[in-house]
Order: structure tokens, then sequence, then C-alpha cells
């Protein structure tokens, strides 16, 4: 079996994931616990197609609000909180101002969360650490650790205020095995740790994607403790593709082609065992829900 | 299961081909045809010791027919799958004649480039939905005279589609009866070389019927295992596949999903959860471009060899309308490296020249510790695709990731090398300030 992983509680609602015994549809036992979407905000406004600046408006300047209309709009079950604005490169917020952004959205919704870093490898250990302490409590998803960076300071903190943590290793199935089994022996249990194997759009190496996540939780299933774990998945990854942005009117309307690029590319990570989705258009969201519902029930 | 190369090579022994004659044959990359000197009786051998777990079905004149099925695996990364979904779309015989001709350009017309290959949609299905068999007869013939690939017949008895059958010599259709048993067809489709569509929401059933059918010796069939609904079809479909793969021949047909969505777009998603899960065959309403799109870009991307790293041919490529003082950036020719930053230039709006250098399709941090991706490499690159004469200024802008190749790349070239973002995402802020 899949390992569970808890995420939310205390001040916030609950959800589990994990628990798979096959592939979808591979048989016809109902899932334990259906996948779960998590909706992206960003801490700064960023550089986004416009179909979907179109949905969030004025709130894009503000996570809080943006992460509460998220919920009280658009229903999200969970909020992705994508710290960029800490990127030393980039606009360099300091770790503590970020955290008072992160504050905001601990007040503002009470969905479970995952606290992305800026991707870069010497700020995030820094910036996830200080982020568990005041997210202590809420179980929230520390996204995301690999080799390249002080790891054992994010594992550390994660440990000491009960947190997960997402490991994140592109379409490398050793490494990733490899990788979860040192974030085990730093103490983290097999129930602490979610794997994300890269998800590209259609048409941008989903192929590689899904060939991954397929072996990865057939190899889990079958007793590897290295990739026994939820695999989360990012098809918001999609609106890099022009097919999902650029205006081209043999291609038809984009407002209709990019939210279709970004949940068929999550429907064929769905079928492939992905448990958690981090996703950026409402509309792409609805329709995922829609399959989720339909491959699960009747 | 497909037989290994070994045992093909037991078989192809003596005729002058070798072990990787039969590792081609094994492997599905190759077919008997190809292999001239192999005696009859070689031929037949093989035939039965390859032939695929998912039977190999062919619709359409020989010229341009569409072969579906031909499987041997569960999921991709196992070997591959074969033969590509096809596409047909959908023409009902109550649509305006306008509509029809409409549809028939569209089909033929359709065509999008990705990568270097073509997108193209396979075939036409022809519904007799009106009650007039006169209709049905002259969308028929509007649609022969206009299109030449595959067609579908769909109609709900035998009695609709015996008059019609003269008008299809030698185009081999799949023939779709709707309210009655396909079986009643099958001396006509052996006759008239048709293939039938063989429909029922129960597995078991359909490998009975086919298992009849087969010791009839007919065997040009197609399932439709539709159960109304995502979740009973997708495991239909997913246990069917699971049978065949493990042997049961009478589980080991093509299937096909009609499908009745009620916009373009749900059309677009649920075809693109049955291109993942062995629909080997897709009947679609929809002539929407942006729902056509991610179907045959999912498509072209599952069905293609997971053993194969994709690349595109080394070479500079221009993004835009780029000037001699355009910018020249080096990466990898590994076809998902040149394709996003060949994507995130036009996402920026830039104009410059990529140089996709031959790293025989390894990403460029992996090249780099394979020693693909070297100053002296660079230099002949630079060299062989007359660099020079493309721009008038000697700056090369390198990945990140490849910095430790600056100094090198400087001494070997007389160029001066800039060092530019990891990501290519990061390319266009980096070009304003260049």
């Amino acid at each position: 079996m899949i390992n569970e992983v808890v995420l939310g509680g205390g001040s916030r609602k609950k959800i589990i994931i994990g628990g798979e015994r096959s592939l979808p549809l591979h048989a016809s036992l109902p899932e334990k616990n259906l996948p779960v979407i998590s909706h992206d905000v960003f801490d700064m406004p960023i550089h986004l197609p416009s179909q979907v600046r179109e949905c969030f408006g004025e709130a894009m300047n503000d996570p809080a609000e943006w992460a509460h209309l998220s919920v009280k709009r658009y229903k999200a079950d969970m909020i992705t909180l994508h710290m960029v604005s800490t990127d030393p490169k980039g606009a360099n917020v300091s770790v503590p101002d970020a955290l008072k952004k992160i504050e905001d959205v601990l007040q503002a919704v009470k969905v479970p969360l995952i606290i992305g870093g800026s991707g870069n490898p010497d700020r995030d250990p820094e910036l996830l650490e200080k982020a568990a302490e005041i997210c202590s409590g809420e179980r929230v998803l520390l996204s995301s650790v690999d080799g390249s960076m002080n790891y054992k300071r994010v594992v550390a903190a994660a440990k000491k205020h009960g947190h997960a943590v997402l490991s994140l290793i592109p379409q490398n199935l050793g490494e990733m095995g490899r990788f979860n089994k040192a974030l085990m022996r730093l103490g983290l249990t097999k129930n602490d740790i979610v794997m994300d194997l890269f998800t590209g759009g259609v048409g941008y190496g989903l192929e590689y994607s899904i060939s991954a996540m397929e072996r990865a939780r057939l190899q889990g299933l079958a007793g590897d403790e290295g990739l026994a774990f939820p695999i989360a998945s990012a098809p918001s990854n999609a609106w890099s593709a022009r097919e999902a942005w650029m205006k081209k009117d043999e291609w038809g309307p984009r407002e209709m082609r990019g939210p279709l690029w970004e949940a068929a590319t999550a429907q064929a990570t769905l079928l492939s065992g992905a448990d958690l989705f981090m996703m950026l258009h409402p509309l792409a969201i609805d329709s995922l829900k829609k399959t989720i519902r339909g491959i699960n029930k009747g | 299961m497909r037989a290994t190369a070994l045992e093909v090579y037991e078989t192809i022994k003596g005729s002058g081909y070798s072990i990787d004659s039969a590792l081609e044959l094994s492997e599905g990359m190759k077919k008997i045809e190809d292999f001239p000197k192999l005696s009859l009786e070689q031929r037949k051998q093989l035939d039965k010791l390859l032939s695929p777990a998912v039977k190999e079905v062919a619709i359409g004149p020989k010229k341009s027919s569409v072969s579906v099925g031909g499987d041997e695996v569960l999921y991709r990364h196992e070997l591959r799958f074969m033969n590509k979904t096809a596409v047909f779309i959908g023409i009902d015989d109550s649509m305006s004649p306008a509509e029809v001709r409409k549809r028939i350009a569209f089909v033929s017309d359709f065509f999008a480039e990705r990568i270097g290959q073509e997108l193209r949609l396979d075939g036409i299905a022809i519904r007799f939905s009106s009650g007039a068999p006169d209709r049905f007869k002259r969308t028929i013939e509007s649609v022969i005279n206009g299109f030449k690939g595959p067609i579908i017949i769909s109609a709900p008895r035998l009695k609709d589609i015996e008059p019609i059958i003269p008008l299809m010599k030698n185009m081999r259709p799949l023939i779709n009866l709707e309210k009655e048993d396909a079986e009643k067809a099958s001396d006509l489709a052996e006759k008239h070389i048709l293939s039938l569509v063989l429909r029922s929401d129960d597995p078991k059933i359909l490998a009975d019927r086919s298992g009849k059918l087969e010791r009839k010796g007919f065997d040009r069939i197609v399932f439709d295992a539709s159960a109304g609904g995502i979740r009973k079809t997708i495991l239909n479909h997913t246990s069917i596949r699971e049978l065949a793969v493990i042997g049961k021949k009478d589980y080991g047909y093509p299937l096909i999903s009609f499908l009745d969505e009620k916009t373009p777009y749900e059309e677009s998603l649920y075809a693109c959860i049955l291109i993942s899960r062995y629909s080997g065959i897709l009947v679609l309403n929809t002539i929407e471009p942006f729902a056509l799109l991610p179907v045959l870009t999912l498509r072209q991307g599952i069905y293609s060899d997971p053993r194969i790293q994709p690349r595109v041919a080394p070479g500079i490529y221009k993004v835009g309308e780029p000037t001699k003082d355009a910018p020249l950036l080096l990466t990898s020719n590994f076809a998902l490296t040149y394709h996003s930053v060949l994507g995130d230039l036009e996402k920026g709006k830039v104009s410059c020249f990529i140089l996709a250098l031959d790293t025989e399709g390894l990403a460029v941090t992996v090249s780099l510790a394979a020693d693909k991706m070297t100053a002296k490499a660079v230099k002949d690159a630079l060299e062989r695709y007359n660099a020079n004469h493309l721009v008038s200024h000697k700056k090369l802008i390198i990945p990140g990731f490849a910095s430790r190749l600056a100094e090198g790349i400087s001494e070997e070239t007389g160029w001066q090398v800039l060092v530019g973002p990891n990501d290519s995402s990061a390319l266009p802020d980096y070009l304003k300030k260049y």
C-alpha cells in the first residue's frame, strides 16, 4: 500500500492523501482517499497568462486576499503559497518580511497549506525552516527539498514542528528513492513525505512524467520503500506551453485552450497515480474535480 | 507476450539475417515484409510468433489505411504503445450538405506540425440517423468523393448497410451496427473485407463473441466496451487490455470509443482520458481546433517511443525575426530542452538565434556530465553552422549550468562568452539587459 500522509489539522481542515493499492482503475476497488487539488497563490505579482489573471484580478496583489478568494469563490480544498519574492536574485524580500505574508495567509484561510520557496537553494532552507516554526501545529507541506540545498535544516524543522515535506527530483526514480530514504534516515517517517517527479505539460514532456509516475507507483506498490509515497503533480506547468497561452486564431480561443491544456495535463497524471495536484486556473480545477468524481463513482 | 529476439533468431536462422534483424522484429521496429529473403515457411512461423497481444486491424483503402491495435503492454514504459489512436470525425447524415462538405474539407486539410512531426486526423465516421436511406446514400457519396481516407459507417441495422456496400468497393470500412449484433453482418464483412464493431458493456460477453467469430475465421474486430460513464468504461478498457496482455486471445482486439459529450471542451477532456487508457479509435464530434489540439498533442506524446531520447536536429534555429545583431544562445538538442527554451523565448517575444548543440539528445546538465557539451564541440558547431555569417557579433550566451565551460569556449573560439540563467524561463528578462 502507498503511505498515507495527513495534511492540515490544528486550526484547519484535515486532509489525507495516499493509501492506494493499485493504479487508478487497474482494479475496481474504491480509492480510500480521493486526490486533492491545491490552488496556486504567489506572494507577489508574477508574469501569468491573461486568462489566469482575469480570474483573480486585484487579489493577486495580496497573497492572503488571493488565498481567501480561492477558497471562497473557487472552493479550494488546499492552498499552495509560493514565496517567490524571497529569491535573492529577484525581489529579495527578507525572510522576516516573508513570514508576515505567510502569517496573513494562515489567518485568511482554514484549509491545509503547502508552503513553497522560491526555488533558490541558498534561501529556501532558511525560509522553510522559519515557516515551519510559525506554522507549528498546522501540519503544512514544506515545498520543496532536493539534494542541491541544505535539506537537513528543513527536515529538522519539519520534525520539530510536525510538518510534511515534498521531495522534488525530476523523472529520476533511482535518485528519488535514495533521497526519500535519506530523508527517513534523518527522522521523517513514511507518513511525512510526498514526492514530486515533475509534471511537464501536454506536448512538453508529459509522457516522461506519466511513465516516471507509473513506474514509481508500481515499484512503491511492489514494496520499494523509497517510492511508496503519495505523488504530487503540478499541472500548472502546462501554462508554459505556448498552446496554452499564445494568441493564435487557427488554434481557436485561448480562453478555452489554456484551461483545457492544464486540465488535460492533470487528467493524465491523475490516471498515472498522482494524489496531490498543484493547479492554477479555476476552470481547469473544476474539470479535474469532475474527472476525479467520475473515475471514483458510478 | 511477444517473442524474444532469440526466439525470433531461431526462426530466421539460415536466411542471411542477423540477430540485429531478429531484435528489430521482436521489438516491432520492423515488420516481416521488411525482410524479403525470408522463406514462406519462416514467414508463417514468424507471423505466429510475432502476433501481438492486441490484434492489429487495418481500416480503409490499402493505400491510405490506418492500422489500430498491435499492442503488447499495459504501460508504455514496458515497451511502447504501438499504433497511435486513430482519430475520426463524425458526420451525421442529418447534417446539412454544407456542414457535411465543411467537415470533409476539415478532415482532409487539418494539419499541424509539432517537433518535426505531422499531426493529422485519420478518418471520417458517417452515421445514419436521418431515417431516410437516400439521404444516407448521398452523404456517403459526398464523403467518398471528397475524402480518400478510412471510413467508419454507423447505422442501426444490417438492412441499412447492405444497400450502400456496393459504393464502398476496396474501401475496407469499419461497420458499426447500433441496434443489432455485429455477428449478423459477418458474412457480408467476410465477403467485402469489412471490419466490425462488437459492442457490450461486459468484457466477458465481448470475448465470448469475438471467440465465436474467430473460430469461424473472422477476426477483423474492434470492441466498443463503453459502459456509460468514465469509471466503468475505463475499468472495462483496462481489464480488457490486462487480459489481452496475459495472452487471453479473445480479449485481444482494439477498442473504439464513440464520444457523446455536451461541449467540445468536455469532449476533448474525455478523449484525452481515452487516449491514456487504450482507445485505439476515437470518434469525435467536434471540429473545434482548440479541442482537437490537446487530443492530437497528447496522442503524439503517449505514443512516442520511450526508449528513444527525443531530439531536434543540431543546428542554429531562428526565433522570431532576428537581425544580425540578435543574441545567439547555446543549448542542447534534447527536444524537451530545446522546446522549453524556444517556448520561453517566444513567450518573452524575443528575437534571437538558438544553437542546438549535438549532445546526442541529452539535457544540458547530463551532457555536461557526459562530456557531450564541451568547448571543442561548441567551436565545431559554430563553424559547421556558419555562426559568423548569421550574426555580426562574436558573443555567445551559454546556459548557467554550463558556466564552467565559459573560459574554455572563449579560448577555443575567440568569442566572448556570457553566462545566462540556469532556467530558460529567466531568459527574456536576462536578454533585456543584453
